[in-house]
């Protein structure tokens, strides 16, 4: 037991820190508690996919979400191609709850990616104990918490591991790494907003080139040696991300068009009344609100950590120890140009009267994408802080003073220094006790290994990291749940997550429940004032309907998914007369109003309005509320519907979700128009008799790129897990 | 020459040895920063303002619909309230509005004397707002201390009622609280509302020290300046004409305090007593016995007046 605790211990304090760490945050992982903000429409948006993908659909229309809207904008965003996420699917297979598969998920993706760190800052410092120490910081930081009320995960994981593959390559041409980076590249181009990783990675390479001109000559020769070697590899690499690339460029280019919009998220209504030229674009007041200098002075205002909330930036006091005692050691080019690059980035992220951004506004298209310009504080600048301090620390602890005078004085330099640390907290605040027993700890750690002893003992001083670095954490994180104003609790689900709503089946009558799922709140704010754009995202002419009538109108007229109508009101040129579309919603009258197809077949000219009463058909228009209505659902998932129609007369009927272009139907097999009808929503016409008609969202292009995205990140995955476990076979000793 | 040559290379290698330390880097960035021009006080305080908003409360209107009018109030959320003001002080040491509502949330928090101590810090920049003076009045004048309640109390009708608005009207910081939807008449209301609860005020505390004069003064100015509370002010003067036995008086007082509030059994206890002090005992006993009835009934006491007075925030 001792033997393979000895032999294991980094592997065993690897372990302990996760357990800890996931023990601080019980509260939520198996607590009352849930996520919040940010966190809580990804957690849905990972519950729509992986209930779908069970089901076996991958789910490209979301029909639950604003009445309909391509689901594109949300994998976008979560990187829905990401191997990871099998680990979601896979435990919901099992049985697991998505709260509990979801929360696994979170743990391991955030330890895998710490474990990259670690690997990354080993690489530079080629230091067990500081990259250990680097480690547990990262780990320890306040990082992990915005996983329960924000994403960076999603982007700092991969980010990491990008970095760490990019090193590892660099230093030696290996295939694991290849892939490894070729995968990270991958994840970072399909999630969330990718120009956030691609400015990191660009500034660091034009940085790289200044600092190191010579160098970047002998890389490329080096790395181009490589694919000429492996030319096979290389060119599926490169085809693999432009695959995974095309949906997000036609994403790019859709949302260009003006076919998402996204009235909430980039218009300061009250300074900017001016359209933008994207709607992915965000005006520039809007991305000033909120930079990384106001989310550094937010956080510096906690300065009683008792009071730690989510959302705050907070690092183990242990970093602050090693700042000040690296003071005095030498300062070197690498740290120059880390330095350097993370400036580049924090004054980017200060749109506040520092022209740097600016620039970068005027003269880099995607900078006005940039809305959360604060975002880069978590996804690099605090790795990137926690980095700069390991390497100080490497250089204090490689430190060896020969003369007693040396060591002696040194000696009183850490005791100086700790307690300086000690003395400006105490007049600071009042600060945790385990601040000060941290700090205690941390002179006595010093204070040993430079003196010799815990040098010669490898394992103890590893553990006397994790003795200094983690008590301090645990303590502040457990001020956090009661921190929390109105604590999202886990029993709530129901009421707090759109998809823990019964959304799944086909509805004749869409109960309170899929009503409320129209984003009830959107509707409350447009009730309240006009000039609040409610929506978040939605389709371009469904937000044009929303805009003009009265929302309890519109969720009325949605509450069940086919109408029935004996006349269509023709409209030319898009030119909707709201006041009487209105009037028609509140009346349930007989007309439909269609936008006019450029032919018109002579059978649906006949139902045009006014037609004459005498053919008998009621003021009214007939909305199917079950059974023997006239129409019934066959066949329903998120990509499409079928359905059977019995009519003695001609109709048009109106399936209450919203038209897109690439829906397309048939009726018996043959293909049929889907006209836009009361602005936003899918209308077909039904001929007397009995008629399947089968209606189908997505190109064949669409479902075949996305399958081939699934593939090759998964054959890149599975292949580089194979590369690596081939390098650790022939690195094994032979014995 | 050649030991001097040494010197200076001994020179120079400590310079170019102290130069590549890492605060020397620091040092350097520092200076940069300044040399750069850019607006770093600006930019600071910006930052700070903005991040100042992220403190505030979940809901403003809470201090005023719940604390102050007396309901019970979660702690965690009045911790919330106190979290924001503490901060807006620290980040805007100028402002005497927001010291005025940390105080108020300090006395709701249980935390009186640092209530006290706030408002008095607040008064002290702003001595004309009324509420410094009156809540201070009221903590006092609850804690028994009738003499410093009456000290910051007789302050309030010495400022002036357009004073008292503008102060109020132009405070940013209470621009949550108001009824925006009504504002003028909301705020003309409140601030009549807090002169006629510091005459009362004034008129216990000095009722309660024995200082009659006082109290028939304040009494009567109340009354002149017509704020509301008459059956009040009619009671108390009734009160300290039975005091010095002016019964005839008296009992005209007690009627008129009747005719405001019907209700008033104090009123018609002291109005019997005084009744059946000029020998008119069938009409003494029929006021006490209306007084027993009220009792049991719908009837005020003059002690309700006490308990209904509390910390205003404006």
């Amino acid at each position: 037991m001792k033997k393979f605790a000895v032999k294991n211990h980094l592997a065993i304090l690897f372990f302990l820190s996760l357990v800890v760490w996931v023990l601080a945050f019980s509260e939520f992982f198996w607590g009352p508690l849930t996520f919040s903000s940010d966190a809580m429409s990804y957690y849905d948006n990972t519950k729509f996919y992986a209930d779908n993908m069970i089901k076996g659909v991958f789910p490209l229309w979301n029909s639950v979400w604003h009445s309909g809207f391509p689901n594109d904008f949300f994998y976008r965003r979560l990187g829905v191609y990401n191997p990871f996420l099998w680990v979601i699917l896979i435990f919901r297979k099992i049985g697991f709850s998505h709260m509990a598969a979801y929360s696994i998920f979170l743990v391991v993706y955030y330890f895998i990616g710490m474990l990259g760190f670690y690997s990354l800052v080993k690489r530079l410092t080629n230091n067990r104990l500081v990259s250990f120490a680097a480690y547990l910081l990262l780990m320890f930081s306040s990082l992990g918490t915005r996983m329960f009320d924000s994403y960076m995960h999603l982007v700092c994981v991969p980010l990491i591991w990008f970095f760490y593959f990019f090193v590892s390559f660099t230093k030696k041409q290996r295939r694991h790494d290849f892939l490894g980076m070729a995968l990270t590249l991958m994840i970072l181009a399909s999630t969330y907003i990718p120009f956030y990783a691609i400015t990191v990675i660009a500034f660091f390479m034009i940085l790289y080139a200044v600092f190191y001109p010579l160098r970047l000559v002998d890389y490329a020769r080096k790395y181009l040696l490589f694919f000429k070697r492996e030319k096979l590899l290389t060119a599926f690499c490169i085809l693999s991300l432009i695959v995974v690339l095309i949906p997000t460029v036609v994403f790019y280019y859709g949302v260009k068009k003006g076919e998402v919009v996204l009235p909430q998220r980039n218009y300061d209504w009250a300074h900017t009344p001016a359209p933008l030229t994207s709607q992915l674009e965000v005006d520039e007041e809007t991305a000033i609100t909120w930079g990384i200098m106001e989310d550094i002075m937010f956080s510096m205002s906690f300065d009683d950590l008792r009071m730690f909330k989510l959302a705050i930036l907070y690092l183990p006091i242990f970093v602050y120890v090693i700042l000040l005692l690296g003071l005095v050691t030498r300062f070197d080019k690498r740290q120059c140009f880390l330095w350097a690059w993370g400036l580049v980035i924090l004054l980017m992220g200060m749109p506040f009267r520092v022209p740097w951004y600016q620039f970068l506004r005027d003269h880099v298209f995607y900078v006005k994408f940039f809305r959360n310009l604060h975002f880069f504080l978590w996804f690099i600048l605090l790795p990137l802080f926690i980095v700069l301090a390991a390497e100080q620390l490497k250089k204090f602890l490689d430190f060896t003073p020969r003369p007693k005078k040396q060591r002696a004085g040194l000696l009183i330099f850490i005791s100086l220094v700790h307690l300086g640390l000690a003395y400006f907290l105490f007049e600071k605040g009042r600060p945790l006790i385990i601040t000060y027993v941290t700090i205690g700890l941390s002179c006595l750690f010093f204070l040993s290994y430079i003196g010799g002893w815990l040098k010669k003992r490898p394992a103890l001083a590893l553990l006397c990291v994790f003795a200094v670095i983690v008590p301090q954490p645990l303590e502040v994180y457990s001020y956090l749940p009661k921190n929390i104003v109105d604590r999202p609790f886990k029993i709530y689900a129901s009421t707090l997550f759109t998809y823990h709503k019964p959304y799944e089946d086909f509805r004749y009558v869409r109960d309170r429940e899929f009503t409320a799922m129209l984003r009830e709140e959107d509707f409350r704010n447009k009730a309240w004032g006009e000039r609040i754009p409610g929506i978040y995202v939605s389709g371009k002419w469904f937000n044009h309907l929303y805009q003009n009538v009265h929302p309890f109108l519109l969720r009325d007229y949605l509450r069940t998914p086919f109408i029935v109508f004996d006349q269509v009101a023709w409209v030319e040129n898009e030119e909707w007369d709201f006041e009487k579309i209105q009037d028609a919603f509140y009346y349930h009258s007989n007309v439909v109003f269609v936008k006019r197809p450029l032919i018109v077949s002579s059978e649906l000219e006949r139902l045009t309005y006014p037609r004459n009463e005498r053919e008998g058909f009621k003021p009214w228009s007939s909305r199917i509320e079950g059974l023997g209505g006239g129409v019934e659902c066959l066949d329903y998932d998120m990509n499409g519907i079928t359905f059977q129609t019995d009519f003695n007369v001609p109709k048009f009927l109106v399936y209450n979700d919203n038209h897109h272009e690439e829906w397309q139907a048939s009726m018996d097999g043959r293909p049929i128009d889907i006209l836009r009808a009361d602005v936003s929503l899918k209308g077909i016409y039904v001929p007397p008799g009995k008629h399947t008609v089968v209606m189908r969202y997505g190109a064949w292009w669409r479902y075949l790129i996305n399958g081939l995205a699934f593939i090759v990140f998964n054959l890149i995955f599975l292949g580089m897990l194979w590369a690596v476990g081939l390098y650790l076979r022939r690195k094994r000793p032979v014995v | 020459m050649y030991e001097k040559k040494i010197i200076l290379k001994k020179i120079w290698a400590g310079l170019k040895g102290v130069g590549s330390r890492t605060f020397v880097f620091y040092l350097f960035l520092v200076m940069l920063a300044n040399a750069s021009q850019l607006e770093w006080d600006i930019i600071f305080k910006r930052a700070r303002l903005k991040s100042l908003n992220r403190w505030a409360p979940t809901n403003f209107k809470d201090l005023r619909t719940d604390v102050e009018s007396g309901r019970p109030y979660s702690p965690d959320k009045m911790r919330e309230f106190l979290q924001y003001y503490r901060k807006m002080i620290e980040y805007l040491p100028s402002g005497a509005d927001g010291l005025g509502i940390l105080a108020f949330c300090y006395y709701h928090a249980g935390d009186t004397r640092r209530a006290i101590w706030t408002y008095e810090q607040a008064r002290d920049m702003m001595p004309e707002f009324v509420p410094f003076n009156y809540n201070l009045g009221v903590i006092y004048f609850k804690q028994g201390n009738y003499q410093k309640a009456v000290r910051y109390l007789q302050e309030v009708p010495a400022i002036p009622f357009e004073k008292y608005l503008e102060l109020t009207v132009s405070s940013k910081v209470l621009l949550p609280y108001f009824d925006t939807g009504n504002l003028e008449k909301d705020i003309k209301y409140r601030i009549r509302d807090a002169y006629a609860n510091s005459y009362q005020l004034l008129i216990l505390s000095n009722y309660y020290l024995k200082d009659y004069a006082a109290v028939v003064r304040y009494a009567n100015e109340a009354l002149s300046i017509s704020v509301p509370g008459h059956e009040f002010y009619q009671y108390f003067l009734g009160l300290t004409a039975y005091e010095f036995k002016k019964y005839p008086e008296a009992v005209a007082l007690f009627q008129a305090a009747i005719r405001f509030e019907p209700r008033l059994i104090d009123a018609y206890h002291y109005l019997g007593l005084s009744f059946k002090a000029l020998g008119q005992k069938a009409l003494g006993d029929s006021a006490l016995k209306e007084a027993v009835i009220l009792q049991g009934t719908n009837g005020i006491s003059a002690a309700s007046y006490e308990q209904d007075i509390r910390l205003r925030l404006f």
